[in-house]
C-alpha cells in the first residue's frame, strides 16, 4: 500500500515536471525569433522590469522587426535612448531575419499575441488592414506623431485610401551597381546617369569582350526581384494599375527578348546560374554589373570578392522619351498595432524613429535612406563616399517625377515568384515568349481573384 | 481491495501519460479536426472563414496549375528516392552485418546524416558543394570534366534533393540491422552446408526473412517522402528552377503562408493526407506477394 501511493506521488511529480518542461520549451520557442543569444537575456530582464513596475504605473510596449546584426545593434541601442528619455516606458525588442517574419507576425495578429509596433513590408500591409490592425497615424499627427520634416512623397508608399497606416523608414529607389575594379582593369568607362536601356546594352556588350574568361558581363536582370516590373513601370504600364487593369504584357517583351539575346550571346549568365540566385553571382565577382535597391548596395559592397569597389548608377531610362525612369519606394514600414492597449505611446516609439536626432545617432542607415530630410541633413556629415552615392540615387529618384501608378494586392510578394518562375521557363526554353508572358498574366489574374 | 488497486493503478497510468495526451489532443487531434473543417472555407488568415462546401477541392482539380505541377515532382521524388534510399541501406546494413572489426562505428558513423535530419544547416551545406563553384565540381574538375550547376538545373535539380534524402539513409539502415541481427545464423549456416554462396544465401534466406522489416521501412519512409519541405524550401529557392523541385508541401506552405489562404491549404494538406493514406493501403494490398511472416504469412 505504501509503495502504491509513493508511485503515485512519483507519478504526479513527474507530471509537474514534465509540464514545467514543457511551459520551458514553450517560452523558448516563442524567443527563437532573437536571433541573437544576448536577445533572450534582454527580453527576460525586460519581462521581469514591466511586471515590476506595472505597480507603479509603468508601460511596457513590445517592438518587433527584422534585419541583419547591423540593424539588431543600432535598433537596441536606440530603445535604450527612449526608455531614457521617456521615463515610465519600457519597450521589449524581438527581432529575426527576414525569412519568415511576415508568417511570423501575421500568425500572431490573427492570435491576438502581435507586438504593439512592428515593421511591416508597405506593399502587404493590404493583407492586415481590412482587418483593421494597423492605427490609423493620421489621426495622431500634430499630436504624439511630427510629420514636419517628412515630405508628403515620403509617406505615399504607406497611405492607402486617405489614411496613413505605416511610416516607411527607407526610402528606396532601384539603380544599377558596377564592380568598378572590374570595369577599370577593363578599361571601360562608368556611364553617366541620363544613360538608356540602348546604352546599356552596348556598354555590357562590349564590356564582356574585355573581361577575363568565366566572368559575365551583366546579370539578367530577368531574374532579378522585381526588375521586370520596373521595367515595365518605365513603360507606362503596371502588374496592376490603381483602375485594377493589368498593362504588362505589352510592354515586358523587348525587355525579355533582348536579355534572352545577351544570354546566348554569352554576355549574361545561363538560367541555370542565375536560377541559384543572382546577388551572390556579383559578390562572388562572377559578373561584373547588376541592378538592385540602393539600400541593399551596402550589405553586397560589403560582401563582395577581394573587396572590390562598387560603383552606382542610376536605372537606365526608357528609349523612347527619355525619361529618368526612378521613383522612390518606401519600404520597411513601422505599424501602430490598434488592438495594443496602448496606442499613444506606440505611436510615440514611432515619432522617435522618424525624428529623434539622438536614436538616428545610433541608427544612421541601417535601415536605408530615412524619411525626415532634416535627419538626412544631419547624416550627411559623416558618411562614407558609398553611402554618398546611394543617398545620390535617392535625390535623383526623388526630383523624378516618374514615380509610376501601382496598386497592391493581399500577398503580393508571390508574384515576384510568378515572374521569375516564367523568365525562367521561357530562358530554359520550356516555352516561347509569348506563352511565358501570357502565363505571367494568367496566373497573376488567377492571385486576382484568390485575394478578392 | 484488488480492483481498487486495479483503478489506482490505472490513474498512476493515467497522470504518466497526461502530458503525452494534452499535448496529443491540444496539438494534434484539434488542428486535425479544424482544419478538416477549414478545408471546406475559405479563411484568410485574419478573417472569420466562411463555408463554401467543396470549392477548394474543386478550385484544385480545375483551376490550379501549380497543384498538378507539384503533385508531378512529388510522385518522382518518391518512386524515385524511396527504392533508392531503401536499397542502399539494405546494402550498407548488410556489410555491416558481418562481423566487421569496427562495426558499431561505422554504424554510428552512417547513422549521422539521418540524426541532422532535414535540418537548415545541411540545407546550406547541400547548396555550398553543388554550386557552380562547389567542392563537387572541383573534384570532378580534376578528373577533366566540367561539372554542371547542379542546383540551377532544371533537368538535375530535383535529383539533388533525391540525393540528399538517400544520403540520410542511417535511421532504415539501423532497423534494417536489427532485422538482419534477427536472421538465425543456424539457417545461413544451413544453407551454406547445402551448397549455397554468400549471394545466394543472402537472396533466398535472409532477404525473405526480413521482408516484415523492408515492409516496416517502405511505408515509413514513404510517408516521410510525401512530406519532404525543407530541402526543397532552402536548397532550391521555393522550389526552382522553373518550379522543376516545387514538393507538395511547398504549394500548401505558399498557399497558407505566402497568400494566406488557410483554407485552401487545409483542403491540400486532406488531399496529401489521403494520397498517404491511398498509397499505405496499396502498400498492404500487395504484401501478400512479397511479405514472408514466420508463421507462414497468415496473421498478415
Amino acid at each position: 500500500m505504501k509503495t502504491r501511493l509513493s508511485l503515485q506521488r512519483l507519478a504526479a511529480l513527474a507530471c509537474i515536471l514534465a509540464l514545467a518542461v514543457m511551459t520551458a520549451c514553450g517560452g523558448q520557442g516563442a524567443d527563437t525569433g532573437s536571433t541573437a543569444p544576448a536577445a533572450s537575456g534582454g527580453e527576460a530582464s525586460a519581462e521581469t522590469q514591466a511586471e515590476s513596475s506595472a505597480a507603479q504605473g509603468e508601460i511596457n510596449l513590445r517592438m518587433s522587426w527584422w534585419g541583419g546584426d547591423a540593424r539588431h545593434e543600432a535598433t537596441l541601442a536606440a530603445l535604450k535612448i527612449f526608455e531614457e528619455k521617456n521615463p515610465g516606458i519600457t519597450v521589449t525588442p524581438e527581432y529575426q531575419g527576414y525569412d519568415g517574419y511576415h508568417e511570423k507576425i501575421i500568425t500572431q495578429l490573427a492570435g491576438g499575441t502581435a507586438p504593439d509596433v512592428f515593421q511591416f513590408n508597405p506593399e502587404d500591409i493590404m493583407t492586415i488592414s481590412a482587418n483593421g490592425h494597423p492605427v490609423n497615424l493620421s489621426e495622431h499627427v500634430g499630436g504624439e506623431l511630427d510629420l514636419t520634416n517628412v515630405p508628403e512623397s515620403n509617406l505615399k508608399d504607406g497611405t492607402f485610401d486617405g489614411q496613413l497606416l505605416t511610416i516607411p523608414l527607407s526610402l528606396q529607389t532601384f539603380c544599377v551597381l558596377f564592380n568598378k575594379t572590374m570595369l577599370d582593369e577593363a578599361g571601360v568607362a562608368l556611364p553617366g546617369n541620363d544613360w538608356t536601356w540602348d546604352d546599356y546594352y552596348a556598354l555590357v556588350t562590349e564590356l564582356q569582350t574585355k573581361l577575363p574568361a568565366g566572368v559575365y558581363a551583366s546579370n539578367d536582370l530577368r531574374m532579378v526581384a522585381d526588375a521586370p516590373t520596373v521595367y515595365v513601370h518605365q513603360q507606362g504600364g503596371a502588374l496592376l494599375t490603381p483602375d485594377g487593369q493589368i498593362k504588362f504584357a505589352e510592354h515586358v517583351g523587348p525587355f525579355f527578348q533582348k536579355f534572352q539575346e545577351l544570354m546566348t550571346a554569352g554576355v549574361v549568365p545561363t538560367v541555370e546560374e542565375t536560377a541559384t540566385g543572382t546577388d551572390a553571382l556579383f559578390t562572388e565577382g562572377r559578373v561584373a554589373v547588376t541592378i538592385n535597391y540602393n539600400a541593399m548596395v551596402a550589405g553586397l559592397a560589403a560582401e563582395i570578392k577581394d573587396g572590390a569597389e562598387v560603383a552606382l548608377a542610376a536605372i537606365p531610362s526608357s528609349q523612347d522619351d527619355k525619361k529618368l525612369g526612378m521613383w522612390v519606394k518606401g519600404d520597411i514600414g513601422l505599424v501602430a498595432n490598434s488592438k495594443s492597449a496602448h496606442v499613444a505611446e506606440s505611436v510615440r516609439l514611432i515619432n522617435a524613429f522618424v525624428n529623434d536626432e539622438d536614436i538616428y545617432q545610433e541608427l544612421k542607415l541601417t535601415r536605408g535612406v530615412p524619411p525626415s530630410s532634416k535627419i538626412l541633413e544631419m547624416l550627411a556629415a559623416d558618411m562614407t563616399p558609398l553611402e554618398k552615392a546611394v543617398v545620390d540615387m535617392q535625390v535623383l529618384a526623388a526630383d523624378s517625377k516618374d514615380t509610376p501608378e501601382a496598386r497592391f494586392i493581399k500577398g503580393w510578394s508571390t508574384n515576384y515568384k510568378i515572374i521569375s518562375d516564367e523568365a525562367q521557363n521561357f530562358a530554359f526554353g520550356n516555352e516561347t515568349m509569348e506563352d511565358a508572358i501570357a502565363n505571367i498574366v494568367s496566373k497573376f489574374e488567377k492571385e486576382l481573384r484568390d485575394a478578392a | 481491495m484488488r480492483k481498487i488497486r486495479k483503478t489506482r493503478l490505472e490513474s498512476t497510468l493515467f497522470v504518466f501519460i497526461l502530458p503525452w495526451l494534452i499535448g496529443f489532443l491540444g496539438f494534434r487531434l484539434y488542428p486535425l479536426i479544424s482544419s478538416f473543417y477549414y478545408s471546406f472555407t475559405k479563411f484568410g488568415i485574419l478573417d472569420t472563414p466562411t463555408f463554401i462546401g467543396l470549392g477548394n477541392y474543386i478550385e484544385m482539380f480545375t483551376d490550379d496549375p501549380l497543384f498538378f505541377k507539384s503533385v508531378s515532382v512529388t510522385l518522382i521524388y518518391v518512386i524515385v528516392s524511396v527504392p533508392l534510399k531503401l536499397g542502399f541501406a539494405l546494402f550498407v546494413a548488410v556489410i555491416l552485418n558481418n562481423k566487421l572489426k569496427f562495426a558499431p562505428l561505422y554504424r554510428t558513423v552512417y547513422y549521422i546524416p539521418s540524426l541532422l535530419g532535414s535540418s537548415v544547416g545541411i540545407a546550406v551545406v547541400w547548396r555550398g558543394l553543388f554550386r557552380k563553384t562547389g567542392i563537387i565540381n572541383y573534384i570532378l574538375s580534376l578528373f577533366g570534366i566540367e561539372g554542371l550547376e547542379w542546383l540551377g538545373d532544371q533537368r538535375t535539380a530535383l535529383g539533388m534533393l533525391i540525393l540528399l534524402s538517400v544520403w540520410q539513409f542511417g535511421s532504415s539502415m539501423i532497423i534494417f540491422l536489427a532485422g538482419l541481427n534477427q536472421v538465425p545464423a543456424s539457417v545461413r549456416e544451413s544453407a551454406a552446408i547445402d551448397g549455397a554462396n554468400t549471394v545466394q544465401t543472402f537472396f533466398h534466406v535472409s532477404l525473405p526473412m526480413i521482408t516484415p522489416v523492408i515492409f516496416f521501412n517502405l511505408i515509413m519512409q514513404c510517408i516521410n517522402a510525401f512530406q519532404t519541405f525543407s530541402s526543397a524550401y532552402i536548397i532550391t529557392k521555393n522550389g526552382g528552377p522553373a518550379n522543376a523541385t516545387y514538393l507538395y508541401v511547398l504549394h500548401i506552405y505558399n498557399s497558407g503562408f505566402s497568400k494566406y489562404r488557410l483554407g485552401y491549404a487545409s483542403a491540400l494538406s486532406w488531399i496529401l493526407m489521403a494520397v498517404i493514406l491511398v498509397f499505405t493501403l496499396i502498400v498492404f494490398k500487395t504484401q501478400d506477394n512479397w511479405v514472408h511472416y514466420e508463421s507462414g504469412g497468415k496473421e498478415g
